[in-house]
């Protein structure tokens, strides 16, 4: 196992009218290549702001943050669309689709904002099928996300996130908005997918998914409370 | 993103909005389709205006004379004579002198001094095609009587002349010092008539009329290839040189400069009330402007989702200003098409079709392609700078 994300001392602020928030605090942390990393905690905890930042979504104010082997701290937004684009694939709670596209036209996406690939329309075809057998909703591509059920949106949002095969899958309490037993379907989708090797991160108040993960953390007012 | 599925992206998204999407449409149709139709209503006026000054052929220069004394009389001063004709046409560059006939633009239109008596009144004349007039007293003249002096009086001068109109039949009268038999009276013009009345004499008895009168000016149609500015110089040394005595100078009067002049009148006039209806472009562009605005305020989810999965800044910029372009883009071709159904409705009812040129169809394409990036970057760039993070979780 290799060391893909190390954050050193992270700390950030939300800036508040006349103060300012301290969201996390020294935050220390090493994930390794095949880990199943869940983040734990209350809502203000800090942990969605965590997810975002590993997912190079939002901005830390001190820190250092080393991905992949490299220094990722400074970048511009430009390269952190590029390293989003290829190696981080996002899953939220509400889903997320593009309604005004279709189930194939939404998983295709990261293909298309991918930088330097010129995939040809049949082979981004290709690839849709494959991830949409991948989460068992083959010849769904026509149909509009309105047109599925929660479960089924879900399983849309994890082909898209998988299509451009991304190191990291970042899943932001994905089973929130699903009953038990979708969401114990798409838990088993992201178990397999852990199986095969892929480092997922995720965030969730459900004791009871604790048993899916490799490694758990508990966040408690921005600050890492508990690891097991 | 490449730009073909960027363009993709923005019909799918006009797609879901369609009726949004065309009333904002309306603004940039309406202006385009003015500003066509005012443009082609312009052009046509050029056209036409060409046409009917195409018999001054381009090789043709008219000689006049300004005497230094505005009021001099011409016929007096004889600033041109019968072999003037002759000898210009010795001028190298020269290829043919004729005398001009008529005043310009007044067409057969000449005027006299008609006495009789001691009463006498200046009059207009016209030569008699043979057709119907309008008799109030006695009769029009024959065709077969074209070589005697007869006229055919109008009834205001008939009025000064005779007191009563309907005496005027069969006397005699002196026009330009020649007598003329009044055959008949024509009955009274309208209040508006702006001759005030003419009165009208056989062809020949004009003609002969016209041989006795000053020449005005001279037309000389000069060779191909010769400049037009110093073949008028030799012709003006010659004239000075077999008219010493004259106060004055020789003029250059090229019709073509006239129409050209005119053309440029009409240029600016079309392009003045074409900017005029230009505001309405304007208006449709605040129109896509503000849907724009709407646009990226109601999609601000999905630009959070597309800056998640990898899409650059620049990426969103340019699907929204894509959007706007299209919208104004398409606005202006139904433009075009509306103005120029527009020119086919306004042929019927003007002189003069409207020619749609090729330069206006271009210029309006052109111009609602700016006017979408005009109006469109800016809520382009609100959404390009997003931050994702609240886009998201909004």
């Amino acid at each position: 196992m290799s060391k893909l994300i190390d954050l050193k001392n992270i700390n950030k602020y939300y800036k508040l009218k006349d103060s300012k928030l301290h969201v996390l605090k020294d935050i220390n942390l090493t994930i390794e290549q095949g880990d199943f990393l869940m983040i734990m905690g209350k809502s203000g905890s800090g942990k969605t702001t965590l997810l975002n930042l590993l997912g190079f979504l939002d901005h830390f104010d001190m820190g250092e943050y080393i991905f992949n082997g490299k220094d990722v701290t400074h970048l511009n937004e430009n390269e952190r669309s590029e390293l989003r684009n290829s190696y981080m694939g996002f899953i939220f709670q509400q889903f997320h689709l593009i309604d005004s596209l279709s189930i194939g036209q939404n998983v295709e996406l990261p293909l298309l904002y991918k930088e330097g690939s010129n995939k040809s329309k049949r082979e981004r075809a290709c690839l849709v099928e494959k991830y949409l057998d991948t989460v068992g909703l083959l010849h769904k591509e026509k149909q509009s996300p309105s047109q599925l059920s929660g479960g089924q949106q879900q399983r849309i949002a994890i082909a898209r996130a998988l299509i451009n095969n991304p190191y990291v899958i970042l899943a932001d309490e994905p089973t929130g908005a699903l009953d038990s037993q979708t969401s114990e379907e798409i838990m088993n989708i992201l178990k397999k997918l852990n199986e095969e090797n892929k480092t997922i991160i995720m965030v969730t108040h459900d004791d009871d998914l604790t048993k899916y993960a490799s490694k758990v953390i508990h966040l408690k007012d921005g600050v890492i409370i508990k690891v097991d | 993103m490449s730009i073909i599925n960027l363009i993709k992206t923005s019909i799918y998204s006009l797609k879901s909005h369609k009726l949004r999407v065309f009333l904002t449409m309306i603004g940039i149709i309406i202006g385009i389709s003015s500003v066509i139709s005012i443009m082609s209503v312009g052009n046509g006026l050029k056209v036409k205006m060409n046409e009917s000054m195409a018999d001054t052929s381009a090789n043709k220069i008219n000689v006049k004379f300004e005497p230094e004394n505005v009021d001099a009389d011409l016929t007096l001063i004889e600033p041109f004579s019968k072999s003037d004709s002759y000898s210009l046409k010795t001028v190298a560059g020269v290829e043919k002198v004729e005398e001009s006939k008529d005043i310009q633009g007044m067409g057969g239109y000449t005027s006299g001094d008609a006495a009789y008596f001691d009463k006498k009144t200046f009059i207009g004349l016209e030569d008699y095609d043979y057709k119907e007039v309008k008799i109030k007293y006695g009769r029009s003249f024959k065709k077969s009587e074209n070589s005697k002096k007869l006229i055919m009086l109008d009834y205001k001068s008939a009025e000064k002349l005779f007191g009563s109109p309907e005496k005027a039949i069969g006397c005699g009268i002196t026009v330009n010092g020649v007598i003329y038999e009044v055959t008949g009276v024509l009955e009274k013009e309208g209040a508006f008539s702006l001759t005030g009345g003419t009165s009208y004499i056989s062809k020949e008895s004009k003609d002969d009329m016209n041989a006795d009168t000053a020449i005005a000016s001279l037309d000389v149609y000069i060779k191909n290839g010769e400049d037009k500015e110093k073949v008028f110089e030799s012709i003006k040394k010659e004239l000075v040189a077999s008219h010493p005595n004259l106060k004055g100078e020789y003029k250059l009067q090229d019709p073509q400069a006239t129409t050209k002049i005119f053309e440029q009148i009409i240029g600016y006039l079309t392009a003045f009330i074409a900017l005029i209806s230009g505001i309405s472009l304007f208006v449709g562009g605040i129109g896509v402007m503000n849907i724009m605005y709407v646009s990226v305020t109601e999609r601000k989810r999905e630009i959070g989702i597309r800056r998640a999965i990898g899409a650059k800044p620049k990426s969103i910029l340019l699907q929204f200003l894509i959007e706007a372009v299209m919208v104004t883009g398409l606005g202006g071709l139904l433009g075009i098409l509306f103005g120029f159904i527009f020119c086919k409705i306004i042929g019927i009812f003007m002189p003069f079709p409207p020619v749609m040129s090729a330069e206006s169809v271009i210029g309006a394409t052109a111009i609602s392609v700016i006017i979408g990036i005009i109006f469109g970057i800016i809520p382009a760039i609100n959404a390009s700078k997003m931050d994702p993070i609240k886009a998201i979780y909004n």
